[in-house]
């Protein structure tokens, strides 16, 4: 009892500055969740959640059962863990590679540049897409047909597909993306430059041992947050992008559970495999916050 | 040596200008189409005419938008949101961010707590209990209702968390030694020295609640409340064949599913465009360091 | 363990209880009003004066555009409502068109439905089954005229026995023509310059693609047949589908019907689909069909008609307005575009798929408590837009104050639109266009039809190039009054509720068809893949699902 008294008068300041945050976070996202419960219901509206009628597994099964489902996850991993791996490596090159240049208003400049495709959308990226993938007339297979290679049919082609979605994904987000990386290049002492520049280390050495080192905190960060989108692989732009000859490689998870949605409207299926998303983020984030935490003793967050 | 050196960097400066100026090259040209799109009369865009100037230059998809009288009450309350908004979110993450960037010793409960906001960005009932919810709150049609749901934004308190963490041990223990409570030294010592992870987390706020249209058309049931995205989702000109009008047939001539979507990044994107190069002066190098020196 | 997830269950609980009751106290609140104003209603008798509240939710839309100091608050066609049936029209929220549905939804799971409300097919019948929305079989047989019952009915009676659930009519079906056909559009110019005759058979069809692939008419050198588009079997799908082409070698899309034995069967695994696919695949080998078509939605592909790289499409009656846009150019008709019926294969005539003629229904909140307004709104829809010779008042409802057409779409405002079953356009406005005697007119719709298509022929308006080609002496609906005389078409025998394989399996069978049938016509497969298909859709669910919607048809007939 005496400790807790000693504890929350040392300590209370603290808890009063998560309050606030706290209560919005009951509101609007802990007392929302009792919309799980909709996983293992046929929902009926005007019954309600506790009205409506539990059926179990049920809409687990349907998704277990469904017969392309093992074609389905693997394509959603495959696509979501290149994206992921290619969304790290990218924005943290550019912003290292933006970092070296020396003027301030080229690297603006350039900064902002590449922040501009974020804000397409992808119901218009796909039109240009099929533009400049085009076997027939796009530019990449013209470009390409200088080095003799034969047209590649990128869209429609099955080996293709994926690494088309991971790059073009890549090219719309990495200038976002670096923001974060830049932010992270100011934490860095300058001091510690001016060291390695005496100890006689180029710059690719000075990138290596010191720019690197400094940017770890955050690249373990993002590293972990972007881990639990294994099972997000971007409906939008595989939505917009694909088609039958191409369901093979490029039927994922969100693209399935939208197509069973226009069937009919299940509020529990879809429930369910959100469920199911959620707990997998949530094993892969936790296991990577406590491998985190053993091996580098860093807690991210 | 030396003189070998300084070539090789100078090497090194050239390729990396010549590589970043060829990538920006790839970012800015579709950009380019886009808005050549944007200028183009419905028929040449639609036949696919249009490279990177416009065709048949007109500037129909924009009195399409902006001919709208809702234009600009949506621009208005999409500004209000973005300030209210970011105001409101980036207190709460500068308030929230601080105790969880305590140790465990300084602070029991912080993992739990931290678990607890993590546990929202991974769980969500869905948007049928969250619509449910804010509207026995009464929030619907009002502001609020797109400004405090997403207020507690996680990613950015754990960002934001990391770079207080970076922040030497030795300043906060000054502060307190000199008889700063903690509000104190968030205030004046956290809040300064982190202000590039500020601008991020802000930049990302503000881009967020400008960009987000999908809440507006959920919470407000009155399209004069409607912010400025989910406004331009409605003037997206698409033909529906089954009641077609002599005078939309006339209209599709002139603007077109795409030439208005075009036009509709323009009008959308611009204002949240400026505010990034302003943000950028704040992403200064060495702004830790420099204090613990004094 | 086992505590942990006790627990979990515990605090679900518990919120989940704090939740409803919050739910439940507002109906609560709600309740005490409602047996009071029953009372009042039963012993209502029609009083005109008195004005009833029908809340609904409402669509904007683009085209629409709002008289000064107006708007779906308050504008005159509301008024207008209000003054000629007493019905006060209030909107619980309004979307756009392209939100509508979502806004629905959600409306629809969070029990916060309005009065009266447009939804799709399967919502009809969800919302039926969970007991949100009223059986108006007496409602509607006490408030809706005789001019409403035959109007809505002018089809045999079978839409709104779509919309009849277990014997109570639950809905009023948001009617349109059924008898959507769909034709074959074709460059005449290129038939002229080619020499060509015009496509009677299929093998006509393919003469023509070759001939315009080989000899190019339109000199862009990149010329293909035929225009096909990434979604050519959905039924949304007007321009650049390959349903025509189907229906021309006797194949059908995803519907229902009779085999020889009077039992239901699914269209998609029919053999004649084989043949329609071996003859797109042979297509596709010679080059007919743009390799890419797989990848390109309709306004992509439809670019290589606007381009001058494709002469030959099959599309709905409404395809020449999409065509506008290539065909007319800085005031002048480039491209020339003739209008054919579906050529057949085998000289047997082609059967025109078509569906229902309604997809949505207007239904009516449990809640509701003036459920008669509705059907006053239906009454007065009815007589406004079919009228040929409209009153001022009437014209209000239509065109709003000022009660003239000025191109700002308030039909739109009305809350409650059905459209006629029947239409005799095929009969009438050919005649009329080509003998220029509007006297015979008999519709609205044809009187506008034909105004525009004289805008175009006596040369005032060059961009209502569209109009004749729909509906002139040789327009698409000319070819409608031997299609109908003949019977020519073939309509979906299944409109019941999905059925429970259905739910669960409908998607992957379709996933499948479409795979096959795409990898077929691409030639990426043998077209003997597709008896492979047959058996593998049959061990999927399709069995199960036939043997159901048999049961359904035994019932139904």
């Amino acid at each position: 009892m005496n400790v807790l008294t000693r504890m929350w008068k040392r300590e209370w300041p603290l808890h009063m500055m998560l309050l606030p945050g706290l209560i919005l976070v009951l509101i609007f996202c802990y007392y929302p969740m009792a919309g799980i419960m909709m996983a293992f219901q046929k929902y009926i509206p005007n019954k309600g959640l506790l009205g409506s009628p539990f059926i179990g597994m049920r809409n687990f099964q349907l998704l277990i059962e469904y017969p392309d489902i093992g074609r389905v996850f693997l394509n959603t991993i495959y696509i979501a863990v290149m994206k992921i791996i290619a969304g790290l490596i990218v924005p943290i090159t550019i912003a290292i590679l933006l970092n070296e240049l020396r003027k301030e208003w080229v690297k603006r400049t350039f900064q902002t540049l590449v922040y501009l495709p974020h804000f397409l959308s992808w119901v218009l990226l796909s039109g240009i897409l099929v533009d400049i993938l085009s076997p027939s007339s796009g530019i990449l297979n013209q470009v390409l047909g200088i080095f003799g290679i034969k047209p590649i049919f990128f869209l429609g082609d099955n080996a293709w597909f994926p690494y088309v979605m991971v790059i073009s994904d890549v090219w719309k987000e990495f200038g976002f993306g670096t923001i974060v990386y830049l932010a992270a290049l100011t934490g860095i002492n300058p001091s510690l430059y001016e060291a390695a520049e005496i100890d006689g280390a180029g710059r690719f050495k000075q990138i290596l041992n010191v720019t690197l080192p400094g940017m770890m905190p955050i690249i373990i960060l993002m590293l972990t947050l972007n881990i639990g989108n294994v099972l997000n692989a971007g409906f939008e732009q595989i939505f917009n992008l694909y088609s039958p000859p191409v369901y093979e490689s490029a039927d994922i998870i969100d693209t399935f559970v939208y197509r069973m949605g226009v069937q009919q409207a299940q509020f529990g299926f879809a429930t369910a495999v959100g469920l199911l998303k959620s707990i997998v983020s949530f094993i892969f984030i936790s296991v990577s916050y406590v491998l985190a935490y053993r091996i580098a003793n860093y807690r991210i967050f | 040596m030396h003189n070998n050196r300084s070539w090789s960097r100078k090497l090194f400066l050239v390729c990396n200008f010549i590589i970043l100026a060829f990538i920006s090259f790839l970012c800015l040209m579709p950009i380019i189409h886009i808005l050549a799109i944007s200028f183009s009369s419905g028929q040449a865009a639609a036949a696919g005419k249009v490279l990177l100037w416009p065709v048949e230059f007109t500037t129909a998809a924009y009195e399409n938008v902006f001919g709208k009288p809702e234009y600009l009450r949506a621009f208005w309350i999409s500004i209000q949101r973005v300030i209210l908004g970011t105001v409101i979110s980036m207190a709460l993450t500068i308030i929230t961010a601080y105790p969880l960037s305590k140790d465990s010793r300084q602070f029991r409960l912080r993992t739990f707590y931290a678990w607890v906001f993590v546990f929202t960005i991974l769980f969500s009932g869905g948007l049928i209990p969250t619509y449910t919810t804010i509207k026995s709150l009464g929030m619907i049609d009002t502001i609020w209702a797109l400004v405090l749901p997403g207020a507690v934004a996680v990613f950015n308190i754990i960002l934001l968390l990391n770079f207080y963490r970076s922040l030497p041990k030795e300043l906060e223990e000054s502060s307190r030694i000199d008889g700063a409570g903690h509000f104190k030294t968030l205030w004046k010592i956290y809040v300064p020295l982190s202000l590039p992870a500020l601008a991020t987390t802000g930049l990302f706020t503000m881009v967020g609640h400008w960009n987000s249209w999908f809440d507006g058309m959920l919470y407000m049931n009155h399209t004069e409340n409607y912010p400025l995205q989910t406004f331009l989702q409605t003037v997206i000109v698409k033909l529906d064949f089954r009641f077609i009008k002599a005078e939309n047939v006339e209209l599709a001539l002139k603007v077109s599913d795409r030439t208005s979507r075009a036009a509709q990044i323009f009008v959308a994107a611009f204002p949240i465009l400026i505010v990034y190069p302003f943000l950028q002066r704040f992403f200064i190098k060495g702004i830790v360091m420099g204090s613990v020196k004094e | 363990m086992r505590r942990k997830s006790k627990s979990l269950l515990i605090v679900l609980f518990v919120l989940s209880m704090a939740l409803t009751a919050c739910g439940g106290t507002k109906e609560e609140a709600q309740k005490p009003a409602e047996p009071a104003k029953e009372q009042t209603q039963t012993q209502e008798t029609p009083k005109e004066n008195e004005v009833i509240e029908v809340s609904t939710v409402a669509q904007s839309d683009p085209y629409l555009k709002f008289d000064e100091g107006e708007s779906f608050d308050k504008n005159a066609v509301y008024d207008q409502y209000e003054k000629d049936i007493g019905v006060k029209i209030t909107n619980k929220w309004v979307a756009d068109v392209t939100q509508f549905k979502e806004k629905l939804k959600m409306t629809i799971a969070s029990n916060d439905i309005p009065d009266l409300m447009l939804v799709e097919a399967t919502q009809l019948k969800e919302l039926a089954e969970a007991d949100m929305i009223m059986d108006i079989t007496d409602v509607y047989d006490k408030n809706a005229t005789d001019n409403t019952k035959k109007f809505l009915t002018m089809d045999g009676g079978m839409q709104m026995k779509t919309a009849t659930i277990d014997g109570k009519l639950m809905g009023i079906p948001s009617s349109y023509n059924p008898y959507n056909f769909q034709y074959l559009y074709v460059r005449t110019d290129w038939l002229k310059k080619l020499n060509l005759p015009e496509p009677k058979t299929m093998q006509d069809v393919m003469t023509i693609a070759e001939a315009f692939k080989t000899k190019d008419p339109g000199g862009t050198g990149k010329p293909y047949g035929l225009a096909v588009s990434k979604e050519p079997f959905k039924i949304d799908t007007g321009v650049t589908g390959l349903r025509a082409f189907l229906n021309g070698y006797h194949a059908y899309e995803n519907m229902w019907m009779e085999d020889a034995s009077g039992n239901l069967v699914n269209s998609d695994i029919q053999p004649q689909v084989k043949d329609a696919l071996k003859a797109l695949q042979d297509m596709f080998k010679k080059g007919l069909i743009d390799p890419e078509f797989a990848v390109k939605d309709t306004e992509k592909e439809a670019e290589l008609l606007y381009n001058n790289n494709v002469g030959l499409v099959f599309g709905a009656s409404w395809t020449p307005a999409q065509l506008v846009k290539g065909a007319v150019k800085d005031g002048k008709v480039v491209q020339e575009w003739g209008a054919y019926p579906i050529p057949s294969a085998d000289g047997k005539p082609t059967l025109n798929q078509i569906g229902l003629g309604v997809d949505q229904y207007y239904v009516i909140s449990k809640q509701a408590k003036h459920p008669e307004g509705v059907i006053r709104l239906l009454n007065e829809w009815i007589v406004v837009d079919n009228t040929m010779t409209p009153t001022d008042d009437q014209k209000t409802i239509l065109f709003g104050k000022d009660k003239k057409e000025k191109g700002s779409n308030y039909w739109l405002l009305s809350p409650l639109r059905v459209g006629k079953q029947l239409d005799n356009n095929g009969e009438i406005l050919p005649k009329a266009i080509g003998t220029k005697d509007a006297s015979i007119l008999q519709t609205a719709d044809q009187k506008g039809r034909y105004e525009r298509a004289m805008k175009f022929i006596d040369g005032t308006d060059i961009n209502m190039w569209w109009e004749p080609l729909i509906s002139g002496p040789n327009g698409a609906v000319s070819h409608n009054p031997k299609i109908l005389q003949n019977k020519e078409y073939l309509q979906d025998k299944f409109y019941g509720a999905a059925t429970p394989t259905m739910v669960d399996r409908l998607e992957i069978l379709k996933k499948k068809r479409d795979e096959i049938y795409f990898k077929i016509i691409m030639n990426q497969v043998s077209v003997d893949e597709f008896d492979k298909f047959v058996a593998e859709w049959k061990k999927l669910g399709g069995d199960d699902i036939t043997k159901e919607v048999n049961e359904w048809y035994a019932s139904h007939k």
